[in-house]
């Protein structure tokens, strides 16, 4: 028993030793690229900076790294100030919260752009497997719900970067690679961009509960929907890569289910939608198959200022010429 | 549920609590009541089948041993096999075959009308199926008394420590340790750290080498020579490390309970030669196709070209045991192969004798053949296979990711460290408390590091 109880002081000090130095280093090292908590505080603090902003996205990682708002205030005419606060993890319950937290009473918003994408519509933060491991996240931070020791951990916070070895030793050499914001300008300082096994999971865990998400979904966006306040709302319809399309260029069935809801809701709301998916999206725009690459990040901001455009210039709302079922899903 | 898991993390340590807790008598009901919610936390559809494949064997075995007409014992051995092979053969292989046979008939220029059943493949199904079958077996030969308690033949099966993976226990192995556990300082002890280096080799090698892995064969264009053997050699440490790592963890957990799995790897990358190799990796598997399959081929007693045909038959359907796909039966088939040509050489070393230097040349071929063969396991197709081979032998040297390089020189540096301190530890039998505090606390600093990037299910729960 002496025995093991030495053995087990002694694992529990080099447990110690090791968290202790990563605390020690950790002015060193960069945070992981995305990290959920880091952009939303950076983002947070630029906003209540703000007095207003003309036209504000939200949305998940898609938009963070999908919109640059100076190309869309640069090819609009009517836009004279813009900016992305979507958040990596920007569930709708994400958003809701997150918009809540920024927008009332702090800076006056004239429209705001909802991403509306197969991963926003059917991924709920609350009880996803996928967000849980990767510790710390949005949900988790607006609401309080933090996973607690992994969050207070150093050792797994940083441990992204400690567990490559060229960044770490990357970071030794040259110091922390720390991503920046240069107010809403640039969402990220590189392409967002999961580890495959984490984007499988992520699809699985969507295509497992689909079917059990299909409403809930609804009214999480209704929810999101009744606490923005803005003089106009627009859906956007995000681009996915060809991957998770079927040959002829229609959504997998279950995802197209979904963004059928939020076209039929669109419609039932008077809500303008710009559908992105209605110019093609070849590979080459995508640094993964939910992620655009700068090249298409450009591309979609040109192609939203021109929407943004049109929409305020009183042109019929862009309702989409895709063959989604729209029919089979209306609010029940 | 997987080992890698919080979800286990939470199962293992209540199992044990109460294991210990209970009086022995009800330590195997608990035992079995675990396991089976082990097994239904994945699909609990497919516990009917672990139900049905028990029930079944232990009747046969209980009326084998009630029964001296051979006849008789004959037809029970064939109800045996057919329910079993029968479960295999439906849930596994019945999609293969017909779609094979389909590509069969369409290469002859006829087009049936196929129907795939797309039934899930019930997780350890391959496992479970060829443990109960040597039990049968074993009780039919006479080497093995039939277990007269249904409830210990049932946790027989389907004890979840080795349920979904293995080791391929024996009966006469396993169900005698089924009664009178005892837990001592010293099997905890081995108990924990056998699941700290399991989870280390599964979270921080295997996961580490399965990001390198699947981007390579996720997109293999433009991979070059150098993309194409860090993949050659990451796959062979994923697996490696990946298998090995659940062995591990199903045995610390086992031992935790008092049970002792066998040994599934030994070093399987230092042998000198192939048979040597199949002797050292996944050992329970290695053992029942020997006993159960080529040894009543007629093994090596009918002659040479009887023999080589013996192992090549083995190896195929030892290959085709992997999964249904025509990768797996080629690559079976090539070891089969190389198997059956160093037979024919002849005067190989014995596994028992311990490494020379001038052993080492024929180790780094054995690695080197066995890492390529695993190129075949590994591809979803042999048309993959071919595009990995091209870029092996594209001679191109673009792209070169020195992050994969330095990531796959870390982490075969650490496998062959740990292979190292493996071996130290069952030469000199126990370490230092101290030195065995700093490794277990190494694992966890290393396993928290890793925990969080994505994880995959172990390689072997897929058979």
């Amino acid at each position: 028993m002496q025995r093991l109880l030495v053995l087990f002081l002694v694992a529990i000090l080099v447990v110690a030793v090791a968290e202790g130095m990563v605390r020690a280093f950790s002015f060193r090292i960069g945070p992981p690229p995305g990290w959920p908590t880091l952009e939303m505080d950076q983002k947070s603090e630029q906003l209540k900076a703000r007095d207003d902003v003309g036209v504000l996205f939200i949305g998940s990682s898609s938009t963070s790294v999908g919109i640059d708002p100076s190309v869309v205030v640069a090819n609009s005419t009517a836009i004279d100030s813009s900016y992305n606060a979507a958040l990596p993890f920007g569930s709708l319950e994400v958003q809701r919260l997150w918009s809540q937290a920024v927008m009332s009473d702090k800076v006056s918003v004239d429209v705001v752009v909802v991403e509306i994408s197969p991963p926003v519509m059917l991924y709920r933060s609350k009880d996803s497997v996928a967000i849980d491991m990767v510790g710390s996240n949005p949900y988790g931070r607006l609401t309080g719900r933090n996973p607690g020791i992994l969050d207070r951990s150093s050792l797994v916070t940083y441990a992204p970067d400690l567990r490559d070895p060229v960044a770490a030793l990357r970071w030794i050499m040259t110091g922390p690679p720390r991503p920046t914001l240069s107010d809403g300008q640039t969402p990220l300082c590189r392409p967002y961009q999961f580890p495959k096994e984490f984007r499988d999971l992520i699809v699985s865990d969507f295509a497992a509960s689909a079917q059990d998400r299909r409403f809930v979904a609804l009214d999480d966006l209704r929810s999101l929907i009744d606490g923005l306040s803005a003089r106009r709302i627009v859906f956007l319809i995000f681009p996915v890569a060809e991957r998770y399309f079927e040959a002829d260029g229609r959504l997998l069935p279950s995802w197209e289910r979904e963004l059928a809801q939020g076209l039929v809701f669109a419609r039932d709301r008077d809500i303008a939608v710009i559908d992105a998916t209605s110019i093609p999206w070849p590979q080459k725009y995508f640094s993964d198959p939910l992620h655009l690459n700068p090249a298409g990040a450009e591309r979609l901001s040109e192609f939203v200022a021109g929407a943004l455009d049109s929409i305020e210039s009183g042109e019929p709302s862009l309702y989409t010429d895709r063959a989604y079922a729209v029919d089979d899903c209306r609010e029940r | 549920m997987l080992f890698n898991t919080w979800t286990y993390a939470a199962f293992l340590p209540v199992v044990f609590v109460l294991h210990w807790l209970i009086p022995d008598r009800f330590r195997n009901r608990l035992l079995l009541v675990a396991s089976y919610i082990f097994y239904g936390a994945w699909d609990y559809r497919f516990l009917g089948l672990l139900f049905l494949s028990t029930l079944v064997d232990f009747v046969v075995g209980r009326t084998l041993a009630t029964t001296q007409d051979g006849a008789l014992r004959k037809r029970m051995l064939s109800v045996s096999l057919i329910v079993n092979l029968g479960i295999l053969g439906v849930f596994k292989y019945f999609d293969f075959f017909v779609s094979s046979a389909a590509d069969v008939l369409a290469v002859l220029g006829l087009s049936p009308n196929v129907t795939s059943l797309g039934i899930v493949l019930p997780v350890g199904i391959s496992f479970y199926t060829f443990q109960t079958m040597s039990y049968t077996i074993d009780v039919y030969r006479r080497v093995k008394q039939p277990e007269e308690e249904f409830e210990r033949f049932a946790l027989f099966v389907s004890f979840f420590p080795q349920l979904v993976a293995g080791p391929i226990e024996r009966a006469s192995r396993l169900l005698p340790q089924f009664e009178n556990r005892h837990l001592t300082a010293a099997r905890f002890e081995s108990g924990i750290m056998l699941i700290g280096r399991g989870l280390f080799k599964k979270v921080v090698i295997a996961d580490s080498m399965a990001r390198l892995v699947d981007a390579a064969y996720g997109a293999p264009d433009g991979l070059g020579t150098v993309g194409a053997l860090v993949a050659v050699y990451a796959f062979a440490f994923q697996i490696y490390g990946d298998f090995s790592g659940y062995t591990d963890i199903a045995r610390g957990s086992a031992r935790l309970l008092g049970v002792d799995l066998m040994e599934n790897f030994t070093q399987p990358y230092l042998s000198r030669s192939i048979t040597e190799f199949w002797r050292r990796w996944h050992i329970s598997l290695s053992e029942w196709l020997r006993d159960y399959l080529y040894i009543p081929l007629g093994g090596n007693r009918a002659g040479r070209s009887r023999t080589m045909l013996n192992l090549l038959v083995t190896m195929l359907l030892g290959g085709l045991w992997h999964g249904a796909a025509w990768t797996f039966v080629v690559w079976g088939g090539l070891h089969g192969l190389w198997l059956a040509f160093e037979r024919l050489q002849g005067s190989l070393r014995k596994y028992s004798e311990p490494l020379v230097r001038r052993d080492w040349w024929r180790v780094g071929l054995t690695f080197h053949g066995v890492a390529l063969l695993w190129v075949v396991f590994r591809a979803g197709s042999l048309t993959q296979v071919r595009e990995i081979l091209a870029q092996l032998l594209s001679f191109s040297f673009v792209g070169l990711d020195l992050g994969a390089v330095a990531t796959l020189v870390i982490m075969m540096l650490l496998v062959i460290r740990l292979d190292r301190v493996e071996r130290s530890a069952s030469l000199m039998n126990q370490p230092s408390a101290i030195k065995q505090g700093l490794l277990l606390g190494g694992f966890v600093v290393a396993v928290a590091m890793f925990a969080g990037a994505a994880s995959s299910p172990f390689i072997y729960f897929q058979f």
